[in-house]
């Protein structure tokens, strides 16, 4: 074994251990790279990386994605737009079996397409679509389930963060993913509608039916919903219609949320700045990881670690699909366990150029990458989602959550199956709009 | 102590509506006017860089940072502690090496004097406030090591 893998292994090691001892993932990462990095090269050169890469990363213009549309999601949430969404949704489909868990997928659905972060959805809806549906006597359990899973929808359906850091660190184009995430994310809530559905056949005292909403109803429902479709029409208009960058939309989007927000009466000056204190906390957070993710691609490019990785994967009985196969699972496991944009950012640099070596597309890997990180955020024992819902609503129960969102982790791991047989699902918009 | 953080959050926050403004102001000056912002692209990647430096320097001193803590969880009171310790340790040791590298990059820039192009902005004073906030990372993370270390809170 030569000097470069044992070091690659150990720097492995390290920083699982670091982060099983409770440092911060960005410290874990960071630490082992500088020290690995000073050890294989010198310590000078590691001061050097230390020295030029972090300023890089935190004034990179091009990364100011990632503050504007979190500030975004937090302005389209502190709105209500949501609450309006929901409203319009119920109107329309709240009369269905398990019509106001539908309602309220759509509803995710839709607010997903201007808000990039899960956890804000999840969120939001929390507040807005649980208490309307235990007050309809849904089942508690279940009622939290849909929410959680609705709200993963908001990484799958563009504008979404996790696309925006995935591109960052493997230099993929953010457009092609954001494109790449539409229709994998309506089939997922055809999904979940569907599993609704079954639900109902199973236990419909656990999801009542609504009384159906008349011609008028619904059609005032729809009007309040404007918002939400000129926010979309303004950043996704702007990217696929060649107006604008990716960054330009991006601070179009969070600029034109405020002005909504403000213009309708719902944003006053102190909301405005919890939003931008919630955005800036998210950001840095963010950033602090990235930082550290990409000191760590310094030390990985010296101790070869993704060629070690991959000659192992490679020397699997699998062939290259299933080296795919096995990296998912390993993401699916390991996202019951550890933050999911930690798992990104740590490990898409090493598994990023192995699978791209083997001949898979990108955007497709990224759409793939993305659909495990949602089954993670709501899969049992560490689905952060199930975990923020109970501490916004501790008289369900975690266990009861876990247990309402286990019909739609099923649900999202014959999704995933789908798109990794059929990577035209996620590639076939992205072609159409060359 | 949290008065004076709550201050700093607040201002770094403003920072980011700052970069929002001028990411949009670009947008529709180029579209619609043909024009741009003298220096927009150098002003808003500093005010980004000084938002995100405070941010974490905020974000350490609320022990924000993002953890694994799934073992933490299960262990008992010694163990934990001796966790604490130890993450508390490692993490400021980082913080200061960090802060040395970022203070070392601010004399590089005042030595090398570079200017921005149209307004001719002097490079440094916006990576002295980036700096500054890592600065303070490292004060905060001092902090909260002693607290813990000394203090057992």
């Amino acid at each position: 074994m030569s000097e470069q893998t044992i070091v690659a292994i150990v720097g492995c090691v390290a920083v699982l251990v670091l982060m099983l001892i409770r440092v911060p993932i960005a410290v874990s990462l960071g630490s082992v790279a500088v020290a690995g990095f000073a050890y294989l090269v010198g310590l000078g050169p590691a001061l050097g990386i230390l020295i030029d890469s972090p300023i890089r990363t935190v004034t990179n213009y091009s990364f100011s994605v990632v503050p504007m549309f979190i500030l975004m999601g937090a302005l389209v949430s502190a709105s209500g737009m949501s609450r309006e969404l929901f409203r319009a949704a119920n109107a329309w489909a709240g009369h269905l079996p398990g019509g106001m868990a539908i309602a309220t997928i759509f509803a995710c659905g839709g607010f997903a397409a201007i808000n990039g972060s899960s956890i804000a959805s999840a969120a939001t809806m929390t507040q807005v679509a649980l208490p309307e549906m235990r007050r309809a006597g849904y089942d508690p359990g279940l009622s939290a389930g849909v929410v959680a899973a609705g709200g993963t929808l908001g990484i799958m359906i563009p504008p979404s963060v996790m696309f925006i850091l995935y591109a960052i660190l493997t230099e993929t184009d953010v457009a092609s993913l954001f494109i790449a995430g539409i229709l994998p994310g309506l089939i997922a809530i055809v999904l979940y509608c569907i599993t609704v559905l079954i639900l109902y056949r199973v236990k419909k005292e656990w999801l009542p039916r609504g009384q159906r909403s008349d011609r008028h109803e619904r059609l005032a429902s729809l009007r309040d919903v404007w918002a939400t479709l000129l926010l979309f029409v303004l950043v996704m208009g702007g990217i696929y219609g060649g107006f604008v960058t990716i960054t330009e939309a991006a601070g179009l989007g969070a600029f034109g949320a405020l002005v909504i927000g403000v213009a309708r009466g719902r944003l006053s000056w102190s909301s405005t700045v919890d939003c931008l204190v919630e955005a800036l906390r998210t950001s840095a957070t963010i950033f602090f990881i990235l930082i550290a993710a990409f000191l760590f691609q310094y030390f990985l490019a010296v101790s070869q670690m993704s060629k070690l990785l991959g000659d192992f994967l490679i020397s699997l009985p699998v062939g290259p699909l299933g080296v795919v196969i096995v990296i998912l699972a390993f993401y699916i496991i390991i996202g019951m366990f550890v933050d999911e944009l930690a798992i990104i950012l740590l490990t898409i640099p090493i598994v990023f150029p192995i699978v791209v070596g083997l001949g898979f597309d990108p955007v497709w890997f990224g759409v793939l990458v993305v659909v495990t990180v949602q089954i993670g955020l709501i899969a049992p024992p560490v689905g952060i989602i199930c975990f923020i819902m109970n501490n916004m609503v501790p008289d369900i129960g975690l266990v009861n959550i876990y247990k309402g969102a286990m019909p739609f982790v099923i649900a999202d791991l014959f999704w995933l199956a789908l798109l990794l047989a059929f990577p035209s699902i996620s590639l076939f918009l992205v072609k159409l709009m060359g | 102590m949290n008065r004076f953080i709550a201050i700093v959050e607040k201002s770094a926050g403003y920072f980011i509506g700052a970069l929002a403004l001028i990411t949009f102001s670009e947008a529709v000056l180029r579209y619609v006017f043909n024009a741009h912002i003298p220096d927009g692209f150098v002003i808003g990647q500093t005010m980004q860089g000084i938002a995100i430096c405070w941010g974490i320097a905020t974000a350490t001193y609320a022990d924000r940072q993002i953890t694994v803590d799934i073992l933490y969880e299960l262990v008992g009171a010694r163990v934990r502690r001796a966790f604490d310790v130890a993450a508390h340790t490692i993490n400021f040791l980082f913080l200061a090496l960090f802060g040395y590298a970022i203070t070392f990059k601010v004399f590089d820039i005042l030595r090398a004097g570079e200017i921005s192009s149209e307004l001719r902005i002097p490079i440094w004073t916006g990576y002295t406030l980036a700096s500054l906030g890592i600065l303070a990372a490292v004060a905060t993370a001092a902090i909260r090591w002693w607290r813990v270390v000394y203090e057992r809170r």
